[in-house]
């Protein structure tokens, strides 16, 4: 008889009934654990419990994490906001109001802030100078000056490196306030090898960026796919060819609407475990009104030109929309957030909605602040 | 059919199809096909005795809907079913938890891995740093320094949020 005693750790073979302590495993174990946490304030307290767990973990290896809110100013001339001297940040899968002070950072104050990813924001200040900054840790990488100033310009960032500003990161900056829809705009796209910007004119709206390639679009137009380093021209996808007719409304009574009362309000582009989705999204009276058409980009097609294919189901993923950008992640119960539903922030009052896409509801989600927007934390 | 057998000599008989969702396994049956019958028997003697029997069980549902699982097409009812069963299957105590850990680990058993992983994360998630070491009994062994300065001056904005 060959047993399997050979291959198992010797630690576990040690005692027969020895009291035990609580949670008594291995470094690796505990590593895989503290990746499992639904919140960044959570790894943190883990990391201050014991020696054992300080040291199987790593600072700057943290837990996959959820968005949080971040609260927004009430400015006049700035459509998103300025950040303050004593920043609010809710969690929701902790429910908790995060304050962090900025008292001893001049540059940061005073400055505008957009979306972001990658756990940093675009601050912008009013002599044009734009930085990519971190409240958490407080990091702050400035950007080299731009010819165009895009006054409504949200980031699309991507980094391939571990830093913003990495050497391998590439940084895009890109928008037509979905109010002028249909001008040129300008995209700027951040080059790190020449550390410059390199200009491309079109319009441009929502955009993602997937294996190399650079997907941008504007609400009714076709999307644009270029080469994200060559900024080369690759396809011109058209829309969905039913997007304005397609219903979403179907057998869906709690918003019965005259379809007159709907428009088609923006198209979101968002990378969905490795896939493109064009999340279009029709606003009624009010944001809980709103409905969304989800369709799937096909581009290994046999003549190579890539089509739209309408889904209903995002299974596992839930989808997070911002101003004009968006994003897919995986979300556990626990987490506070639920699979198969869109969150989004209604630009006319920034405030946060669930839209459950098989229930087809939407409501307000519970947040303590007036005016906020997704954030996603990072160290 | 393949025969575990446990540290206080239980022997549990499972079906080779339902077992080999431990990789561990799969691997040692791999190697030993063909061989007598003898080698169908595998030692697990490492792990506590009411352990397998959890095993068991777990392979037991996720072997019942194996296709479902593997693909994504899983339809929402069936799922929210397995979903409702698993969170039944880890509420348990925190020692089990800790065992099956082990176990999921040294199988090669990913799922329950995970699973158990989730529970065990959802235990601690919201609590602060003592409460943690008051229920895991666990001393800190900080040095002086690391208590009073290291680990409150990074991350400052999570220390002064709990004072808040």
């Amino acid at each position: 008889m060959i047993g399997m005693l050979d291959t198992f750790p010797r630690h576990w073979m040690a005692e027969e009934e020895k009291e035990k302590d609580w949670l008594e495993l291995p470094a690796e174990l505990i590593h895989l654990i503290a990746k499992k946490l639904p919140d960044l304030l959570d790894f943190i307290r883990f990391r201050a419990v014991c020696k054992t767990w300080r040291s199987s973990t790593l600072l700057s290896d943290p837990p996959y994490q959820l968005p949080w809110l971040l609260e927004l100013s009430q400015t006049e001339y700035c459509p998103q906001g300025t950040l303050r001297p004593q920043q609010r940040f809710f969690s929701i899968s902790s429910g908790e109001t995060i304050t962090i002070a900025f008292t001893n950072i001049k540059t940061a104050l005073e400055k505008w802030i957009k979306g972001g990813v990658c756990s940093h924001y675009l601050a912008f200040s009013d002599d044009k100078i734009m930085s990519f900054f971190n409240p958490l840790t407080k990091d702050l990488f400035l950007l080299p000056p731009m010819r165009y100033f895009l006054y409504l310009g949200a980031p699309c960032m991507v980094w391939t490196g571990t830093a913003p500003i990495h050497d391998r990161s590439i940084v895009v900056l890109d928008r037509t306030d979905s109010l002028w829809n249909d001008n040129i705009a300008v995209g700027a796209f951040y080059d790190p090898y020449k550390s410059k910007w390199v200009y491309q004119f079109g319009q441009f709206n929502s955009s993602c960026y997937l294996k190399g390639m650079f997907f941008s679009t504007c609400a009714r137009g076709p999307t644009k796919v270029f080469d994200a380093y060559s900024n080369e021209l690759l396809h011109t996808v058209l829309p969905p060819d039913n997007e304005l007719t397609d219903n979403p409304f179907d057998g869906n009574e709690v918003n019965e609407l005259p379809r007159h009362f709907i428009t088609l309000k923006q198209s979101f582009l968002v990378v969905s475990l490795g896939v493109i989705l064009r999340v279009s999204w029709f606003h009624g009276w009010c944001a809980k009104g709103s409905l969304f058409n989800i369709y799937r980009l096909h581009y290994e097609t046999a003549d190579g030109t890539p089509f739209w294919v309408r889904i209903h189901d995002i299974g596992d993923q839930t989808l997070f929309l911002e101003e004009v950008n968006g994003f897919s992640m995986t979300a556990r119960p626990s987490t506070g957030f639920r699979e198969g539903c869109i969150y989004f922030i209604d630009p006319h009052n920034d405030e946060p909605y669930m839209h459950d896409i098989l229930a087809g509801t939407v409501e307000r989600m519970p947040c303590p602040f007036k005016r906020c927007t997704w954030f996603l934390p990072g160290l | 059919m393949i025969t575990l057998i446990s540290s206080d000599k239980r022997k549990f008989h499972v079906l080779e199809e339902v077992a080999n969702q431990s990789l561990t396994i799969r691997d040692v049956i791999e190697d030993r096909r063909g061989r007598r019958r003898a080698d169908r028997i595998i030692l697990v003697t490492n792990i506590n005795s009411k352990i397998p029997e959890k095993v068991i069980v777990y392979w037991l549902r996720h072997f019942l809907m194996p296709e479902e699982i593997a693909h994504a097409s899983m339809s929402h009812k069936k799922a929210e079913k397995l979903k409702k069963w698993e969170a039944k299957f880890f509420d348990t105590d925190i020692d089990t938890l800790n065992d099956l850990i082990l176990a999921a680990d040294s199988l090669d058993i990913p799922s329950l891995f995970d699973g158990a992983c989730e529970k065990v994360s959802d235990i601690l998630k919201n609590r602060s740093a003592e409460e943690v070491g008051e229920i895991s009994k666990i001393e800190n062994e900080f040095t002086h320094e690391e208590e009073e300065e290291e680990i409150p001056s990074e991350n400052a904005w999570v220390w002064r949020n709990e004072f808040a």
